[in-house]
């Protein structure tokens, strides 16, 4: 686990005599206007756009004021009107989003919208409420209560959300440092009263607690873990369910053992039952991973791993286990550009293995096996960066023999940059070509794309981007050839006397021609915006 | 018509009264921080989403954090499962909200997606929300470290 070590909340506070008509006052944001006009043609009920003309305004405000005694107030307000159906059912200012913080450089309140953010198992996720949060660099605590918000924007039921967590620095010394030990708490339960309730969604109730710990050894070792067990009523309205309990373990550990060579571990246990709301895992699950990076010398690198999953734990309710193996291995290689006339080289030869199969299988059977080895480069010649790879890829199904087939894929890629005065250019190139040979009378398939891009910088602020993509597909199967073409341009101009004043016009378009005309379809976006930042 | 009434005096709006007016102060650096994190986690996912539809699984892989949440195993497996049974991909996502906290960043998403089934070629659409959760690491990279409620991926 790679985190960032933050302290406190406060770094360095603007100084109240800072501005001399609002003393500690700052307001800033962004206002964006933009019109899109969407055209559509061929079979509508595959286009993602709706035809119409559409006009959108988003504004993004930033209010922060310094308090007295070391506090500042920090008040984010996210808000849009817009007239797509899409987006917005209704043409009314819509609020995103709504923060106030009062923090010091140890202290932090927080009402509104803000990330619940305890632990893996415990809660991760956006919450709207309030959040009291004390950090040093010893010390943290920290209490939610709020509202589990939905994803989408038309919220159709609410999710009570508490807990807490505390973590505290128990040992530090030159054995074992910045060793941590947490422990957390989060508890979720459905509003029974909310408008899908009537539609059969179940009222679950959660409640998580976990411990956490932290531990550098011999400043080689990282090694994190947690450990929770969950509580959980799938429907409290349904009195003939029963409680379940489940438990949940992961383990992480990253070792460097030389200057060479470096480890890392993983082990995760999660029992059928374990049910969390609001933190993340995967129940009915054992994940054990391991990977090793060994450098030979500068230029000569290996890199392998082997993962292992498995299902079907106490109390599951699956009927057969699954395994999945992956081994994989590859070695790279990255000669200094001065003993080598092609700068900037590198080339990575690699090979992975995806095996699954069930405890109920005949003997010697393997539900599906699938082999991929490959080679890849890159380096710079005639001041051109050229890139180019193969993969071939072997799938074996021994359920259905009809999925058995040989891919081979292969890309070959050229960007370059080019200055002249008062422009600079980036022209680039790819192909790709895939190839699919199928084991049961399937044919063949071939598809082949060709990726153009052009960007251009004319300084003083003005930008064109250009991609243009055409995608061909001959098809085994009887009417099933296609072509498709994607076009993107982009034009970016910063206006001279109008400081953080954007416009940008943007085109985008995808054509698709089907043997079948009900399967082509073709459509277009003219966006123009204005964004004002402030 | 009236639309581009609005626009124009929209453009109008923002000619005569320059945002530097609007402006006022010197944000402190925590709130600098924080609008460089929203544009950082903004970033990271218009990259996974033109890796995604790019077919370039190496480089989407490349933004998506080994402590995966949802198992970084699961997803590669799936995205390997798919890539036998679509040939094209095309995705438009509209963001909603994003959250900062410490080292972590949420971005509220709704999806669409239209994508080509590789043997016959026909486009089918789907489409869902879901709520994007960044991590912000040491080395300055952002990968993606979870994914709650409909995945598109």
């Amino acid at each position: 686990m790679c985190e960032v070590s933050q302290p406190g909340y406060a770094a360095e506070t603007a100084k109240p005599d800072q501005f001399s008509k609002f003393p500690g006052l700052s307001i800033h944001g962004e206002n964006s206007f933009a019109a899109e006009m969407h055209r559509t043609g061929g079979a509508g009920d595959k286009t993602i756009l709706r035809p119409g003309e559409f006009l959108t305004d988003i504004l993004k405000l930033k209010i922060d004021q310094t308090l007295p005694y070391g506090w500042t107030s920090h008040t984010d307000i996210h808000a849009r009107r817009t007239q797509d159906p899409q987006i917005n059912k209704r043409r009314d200012v819509h609020l995103l989003g709504l923060t106030s913080e009062f923090y010091n450089k140890t202290s932090k309140l927080t009402f509104g919208n803000f990330f619940g953010d305890f632990s893996q198992y415990t809660l991760g996720e956006s919450l709207e409420g309030f959040q009291a949060a004390h950090k040093t660099d010893r010390f943290e605590v920290k209490g939610v209560a709020g509202i589990s918000q939905r994803a989408d924007e038309t919220r159709a039921f609410e999710r009570q959300v508490y807990g807490g967590r505390a973590e505290a620095q128990v040992i530090d010394n030159k054995t074992i440092k910045d060793g941590r030990l947490g422990f957390n708490f989060a508890g979720a339960k459905d509003d029974k009263g909310s408008v899908d309730r009537d539609f059969g969604i179940r009222a679950a109730e959660s409640r998580v607690g976990s411990i956490n710990s932290h531990a550098v050894f011999f400043g080689k070792s990282t090694l994190d873990s947690e450990m929770a067990e969950s509580w959980t009523d799938e429907d409290t309205r349904d009195s003939t369910l029963g409680r379940n309990v489940g438990t949940a373990l992961r383990v992480n550990n990253q070792t460097q053992w030389t200057k060479k060579a470096k480890t890392k571990l993983l082990y995760e246990w999660v029992t059928p039952r374990f049910d969390t709301l609001t933190g993340s895992a995967v129940s009915d699950r054992v994940n054990v991973t391991g990977k090793t990076n060994y450098k030979w010398n500068k230029a000569l690198s290996m890199d392998s791993g082997y993962r292992i999953q498995y299902n079907k734990l106490n109390k599951s309710t699956a009927e057969k286990r699954t395994y999945l193996h992956v081994p994989n291995a590859s070695i790279s290689w990255a000669p200094s550009s001065e003993d080598w006339k092609l700068q900037d080289f590198f080339s990575r030869l690699f090979w992975e293995q995806r095996r699954r199969f069930s405890d109920d299988a005949n003997s010697g059977q393997v539900d599906f096996v699938a082999n991929e080895i490959g080679i890849e480069d890159e380096f710079k010649a005639q001041k051109i960066n050229w890139s180019s790879g193969v993969t071939i890829r072997r799938e074996d199904d021994d359920l259905q023999k009809a999925n058995n087939r040989l891919t081979h894929e292969a890309y070959f890629g050229a960007r370059t940059y080019r200055s002249w005065p008062g422009t600079e250019a980036v022209p680039s190139l790819r192909e790709s070509f895939i190839y699919d040979g199928y084991d049961k009378a399937g044919g063949r398939d071939l598809r082949y794309r060709t990726t153009i891009g052009l960007d251009l910088d004319f300084k003083h602020g003005l930008k064109l981007n250009q991609r243009y993509s055409l995608e061909n597909s001959r098809r085994h199967a009887q009417d099933s050839d296609a072509l498709r073409f994607n076009a993107d341009v982009g034009l970016e101009y910063q206006i001279p006397k109008l400081k953080g004043t954007t416009l940008k016009i943007s085109y985008a378009t995808t054509d698709y021609a089907h043997d079948m005309d009900t399967q082509s379809f073709s459509e277009h976006n003219l966006r123009t915006e204005l964004i004002c930042k402030f | 018509m009236r639309k581009t009434l609005i626009l124009f005096f929209a453009v109008v709006f923002c000619v005569v009264f320059p945002p530097s007016l609007l402006a006022l102060g010197q944000a402190p650096p925590e709130s600098q921080e924080r609008w460089a994190k929203e544009d950082r986690a903004a970033q990271a996912l218009e990259t996974l989403r033109r890796a995604y539809e790019d077919r370039d699984f190496a480089g989407f892989f490349h933004g998506v954090s080994e402590d995966y949440r949802q198992g970084e195993t699961d997803l590669r497996s799936d995205l390997a499962d798919e890539r036998s049974s679509i040939s094209a991909v095309d995705m438009h996502f509209t963001a909603s909200q994003t959250v900062v906290e410490g080292d972590k960043a949420a971005i509220q998403v709704r999806w669409k997606k239209r994508t080509m089934d590789a043997r016959t070629g026909q486009p089918a659409l789907s489409e869902g929300s879901a709520e994007f959760v960044f991590q912000f690491t040491a080395d300055e990279k952002t990968l993606l470290l979870d994914i709650r409620g409909q995945s598109p991926f």
